[in-house]
C-alpha cells in the first residue's frame, strides 16, 4: 500500500523508476537515522518468536503422527518451528544491522488513533444492544469530531446517510439483517 | 469450437441488463477506490464485500472483479494530478505522468493511460480465455506434491519481492501459514490453536483478519499522515494527439506483453509489472533523456503494463486455484463464499459462472475507457473531499463489512486485534500481504502436504520424486537463495517492496 513506500527503497531501485519523495506519507525511518532505539522492533520480533514456540508447544500436545499420516499438529509445528526460527534470525540481524523505528505518534494523531480504537470497541460493544442505526450514528459523530470535521451541520448530514441511509440501504435492498434498534426508536422505518 | 461457443454463451449472460449494471456499479466503485489515495485494492474490495453477500454468485464476482481491475484505472488519476500515488502500481507513472500535468497535458495523460489500459486488460483477458481452460486440463495432471512445489514456489517469489527483508517476509508468510490453521482439523475433526475460543473453531475468518491488516491499518497510518487534499482542478485538452497515439504504441504492446508474462507468475504484482515496464521503456527510448520530464513513454508502458498483470494474475486463480495476490486471494475469497471452488475444474463444473465473469471484463475495460475520461471531473470532485469525512466513512465500511461476514461481534473484536497488529508491522517495516496470501494458500499447502505423505506412508521423497514437482522446488530454491547470490536483481527486491500489497 501506499503508506509503505520508503523512499529509500525506491532511491535503490534499479530501473530508475522515479523517486516519490513529495508523497507526505513515504518515511520509513531507522532506528539508526533518528537514534531513536529499536526496542519496539526486538519486542515484536520476540514475541512472534515466543508465539512460534507455543505454537511448536501446542502442536505436540497435538497428534503429530497417525497411522494414515500427518495428524493434526504436523503443520502447525513445522510452521511454529520455521516461525521461530525466521524471528531468532531477525533478532540476530537485529543488533548487525540497521532497523525500523517505531516513532510514536504526537499527541494529536495519537487522539485519533485512540478514538478511532474505541469507536469500534464501541461499534462491538453496542450493535447488539443499541442496533445497527443508533450506535454507527454515535460511532461516525465521534470519529467525525475527532478526524476535524467541525461543521455540525455538515457532521450530522455525514452521521445520518451513514447510519441510517447505510442501514436503511442495506436492510431494505440488499436485504441484509442489520441489528434493529430496541422498542419501537426506529420501527416505523423497520430499523 | 467448444470454447468459441461457450465464450459467446458468456457474452450472452455477461451482457443482461442485471450484470451490465453489476459490472458498471463495480467499474466506478473500482475507480474511486483506486482514486482516493491511502485505500489499495486489497483493502476497498475487502470494504465492499457486504455489497456482494445477498447477490447471487456470478454477479458478486462480476463486481468484485470490477472494482479489481477498476482500481488500477482509478490510481492513475491521483497520480498524474496530485503526484500522490493512488495505487502502488501508479507509482512509476508518478513522475513523468505528473510532469504532462505540469505542462498542461494531464488530460492527455489520463487519456493515454486509460486507453493502455484498456487494450493491456482485453488483451490479458483474451489470453485468459485461450490458456485457461488448456491449463486447467494440464492442472489437472497436477497431484498433492505438484500442488505443494507450487505453492511453496508462489510464496518464494512473493518473499523475494515482499518488503525490504526477506526473512521478515517469511516470518509474516508462516505466520500467516499458522493464521490458517487454527480451526478444527479437517481430518479428524480435533480443535487446533483455539485458545479455547468457540468461534475459533471454524477457523479465523479471511475477512475480519484482512479488514484489520489493511483497511483499519490504513486509517490509523492515515490519522498520523493524512493524504493531501487536491486544491486545483482545472484540466485542458483531454484527447491526446496523433504524434501522442504513435509514441505510445509500441509502449502499449510492449507493456501488454510484460504485464500478461508477469501476471502469470503467482507471486508477482502489478507494481513488479509497471516498475520493469518503465525500465524497458527508458532501455529502449530513442531519448531517454526526456523520461521524468514527462515522457508519454513513462506512462503508457507502465499503466498498459499494471492492468494486463491485474487481469492475467487471474490466469492462476482460474485455473490452479491459487491467488497471487492479496487482492485476488479476496476474489478467492468471494469464490469460497459462494460455494464456487476455483481450480482446474471450475471450467467443466460451473462455465455458466466462469464465462460471463471473463466476458464481464472484457465489458468492464471498455465500460472504465468510454466512463473514465468524460468522469474525470467529477473524480477530481472527489479528490477534494477531505480526509476528516473519508476517515470516518471508511471505517464505517470497515464495521459494517466485518459484523456482516456472520453477524458476530467477535469479528469485530478479531477485526480490531488485526488492526492494531497491522499498524504496528506496517510501521516496523513488515509487509503484510504475505499473512493475506498464506492464510488463504495455507489450507491448500497443509491438505497437499498431508495427502503427500499418506499416499508415500511418510515418505518425504515424494516431494522430490516427479520431475514437475522437483522443478518447481528448485525454482523455489532459486528464488530464495537470490539474495545470497548478490545478483543485480537483490536491488530491486526492497524497491518493489510493499507494492505487492496491492
Amino acid at each position: 500500500m501506499v503508506a509503505g513506500l520508503s523512499r529509500g527503497t525506491l532511491e535503490s531501485l534499479a530501473l530508475n523508476v522515479p523517486n516519490p519523495s513529495k508523497d507526505p506519507r513515504s518515511s520509513t525511518n531507522t532506528a539508526a537515522d533518528d537514534g531513536v532505539p529499536g526496542h519496539a522492533y526486538r519486542v515484536l520480533v520476540l514475541a512472534f518468536l515466543v508465539g512460534g514456540l507455543l505454537v511448536c508447544r501446542t502442536a505436540i500436545g497435538l497428534t503429530y503422527y497417525t497411522q494414515m499420516g500427518p495428524g493434526p499438529g504436523f503443520f502447525p509445528f513445522w510452521a511454529g518451528a520455521l516461525l521461530s526460527l525466521f524471528c531468532l534470525m531477525l533478532l540476530i540481524q537485529s543488533f548487525r544491522a540497521q532497523i525500523p523505528a517505531f516513532d510514536i505518534p504526537e499527541k494529536g494523531p495519537m487522539l485519533k488513533i485512540v478514538v478511532t480504537i474505541a469507536a469500534i470497541a464501541g461499534f462491538g460493544l453496542f450493535i447488539e444492544r443499541l442496533g445497527f442505526v443508533l450506535t454507527m450514528f454515535g460511532v461516525l459523530l465521534a470519529l467525525l469530531y475527532v478526524h476535524g470535521c467541525r461543521m455540525l451541520p455538515t457532521g450530522l448530514v455525514v452521521a445520518l446517510t451513514g447510519s441510517l441511509g447505510v442501514g436503511f440501504a442495506f436492510s431494505r435492498w440488499l436485504g441484509v439483517f442489520l441489528p434493529p434498534a430496541p422498542g419501537a426508536v426506529l420501527q416505523f422505518i423497520g430499523l | 469450437m467448444e470454447l468459441f461457443g461457450d465464450f459467446i454463451a458468456g457474452f450472452g449472460i455477461a451482457l443482461t441488463p442485471e450484470h451490465l449494471f453489476y459490472a458498471l456499479v463495480g467499474c466506478l466503485i473500482g475507480t474511486l477506490v483506486g482514486v482516493l489515495p491511502g485505500i489499495g485494492s486489497a483493502g476497498g474490495m475487502v470494504i465492499l464485500l457486504p455489497l456482494t453477500f445477498q447477490m447471487e454468485p456470478t454477479g458478486a464476482i462480476i463486481m468484485l472483479a470490477a472494482i479489481f481491475y477498476g482500481s488500477y484505472y482509478g490510481g492513475t488519476i491521483t497520480t498524474i494530478l496530485m503526484n500522490v500515488p493512488g495505487e502502488v502500481a501508479s507509482v512509476a507513472t508518478m513522475q513523468d505522468g505528473h510532469a504532462m500535468a505540469r505542462q498542461g497535458r494531464a488530460g492527455v495523460a489520463l487519456s493515454i493511460a486509460a486507453i493502455g489500459s484498456f487494450i493491456g486488460g482485453t488483451l490479458a483477458t483474451l489470453a485468459l480465455v485461450l490458456m485457461a481452460p488448456a491449463l486447467s486440463e494440464m492442472a489437472l495432471a497436477f497431484g498433492p506434491p505438484e500442488f505443494f512445489a507450487l505453492m511453496v514456489l508462489g510464496l518464494a517469489t512473493l518473499a523475494f519481492l515482499a518488503g525490504s527483508s526477506m526473512p521478515r517476509a517469511l516470518a509474516m508468510a508462516v505466520f500467516g501459514l499458522i493464521l490458517g490453521s487454527i480451526g478444527t482439523d479437517p481430518t479428524m475433526g480435533s480443535p487446533r490453536l483455539t485458545m479455547g475460543f468457540v468461534p475459533l473453531l471454524g477457523g479465523l475468518d479471511f475477512v475480519p483478519v484482512v479488514m484489520g491488516l489493511f483497511g483499519l491499518s490504513e486509517v490509523l497510518i492515515n490519522a498520523e499522515n493524512p493524504t493531501p487534499v487536491l486544491t486545483k482542478k482545472d484540466i485542458k485538452g483531454l484527447y491526446p494527439s496523433v504524434r501522442d497515439f504513435r509514441q505510445s504504441a509500441g509502449s502499449i504492446v510492449r507493456g501488454t506483453g510484460l504485464g500478461i508474462l508477469l501476471g502469470l507468475i503467482p507471486g508477482t504484482s502489478q507494481a513488479l509489472a509497471s516498475f520493469v515496464s518503465y525500465g524497458v521503456e527508458k532501455a529502449v527510448a530513442k531519448r531517454p533523456e526526456e523520461f521524468g520530464n514527462g515522457a508519454i513513454q513513462g506512462v503508457a508502458g507502465p499503466e498498459t503494463a499494471n492492468n494486463a498483470h491485474a487481469n492475467a494474475a487471474l490466469i492462476p486463480l482460474f485455473t490452479l486455484g491459487i491467488p497471487g495476490s492479496p487482492s485476488v486471494a479476496i476474489l478467492l475469497g468471494a469464490f469460497i463464499i459462494n460455494g464456487l471452488a476455483p481450480g482446474p475444474l471450475l471450467f467443466e463444473q460451473h462455465p455458466e459462472i466462469v464465462w460471463p465473469i471473463i466476458c464481464s471484463m472484457i465489458v468492464g475495460n471498455l465500460m472504465l475507457l468510454i466512463l473514465n475520461v468524460p468522469l474525470i471531473g467529477m473524480w477530481v470532485k472527489i479528490l477534494q473531499v477531505p480526509t476528516s469525512i473519508l476517515s470516518p466513512v471508511i471505517v464505517l465500511f470497515i464495521c459494517l463489512g466485518t459484523y456482516l461476514v456472520n453477524n458476530s461481534v467477535f469479528d469485530v473484536w478479531v477485526m480490531i486485534l488485526f488492526g492494531l497488529l497491522g499498524y504496528t508491522l506496517r510501521k516496523l517495516d513488515f509487509p503484510l500481504s504475505p499473512i493475506a496470501l498464506t492464510l488463504i494458500v495455507g489450507p491448500l499447502m497443509e491438505n497437499a502436504v498431508r495427502q503427500a505423505l499418506s499416499i508415500s506412508r511418510g515418505d518425504v521423497s515424494i516431494l522430490f520424486r516427479s520431475w514437475l514437482a522437483c522443478g518447481l522446488l528448485a525454482m523455489a530454491v532459486f528464488v530464495l537463495t537470490l539474495p545470497l547470490w548478490r545478483l543485480r536483481a537483490i536491488q530491486t527486491r526492497g524497491a518493489l517492496g510493499r507494492d505487492v500489497e496491492d
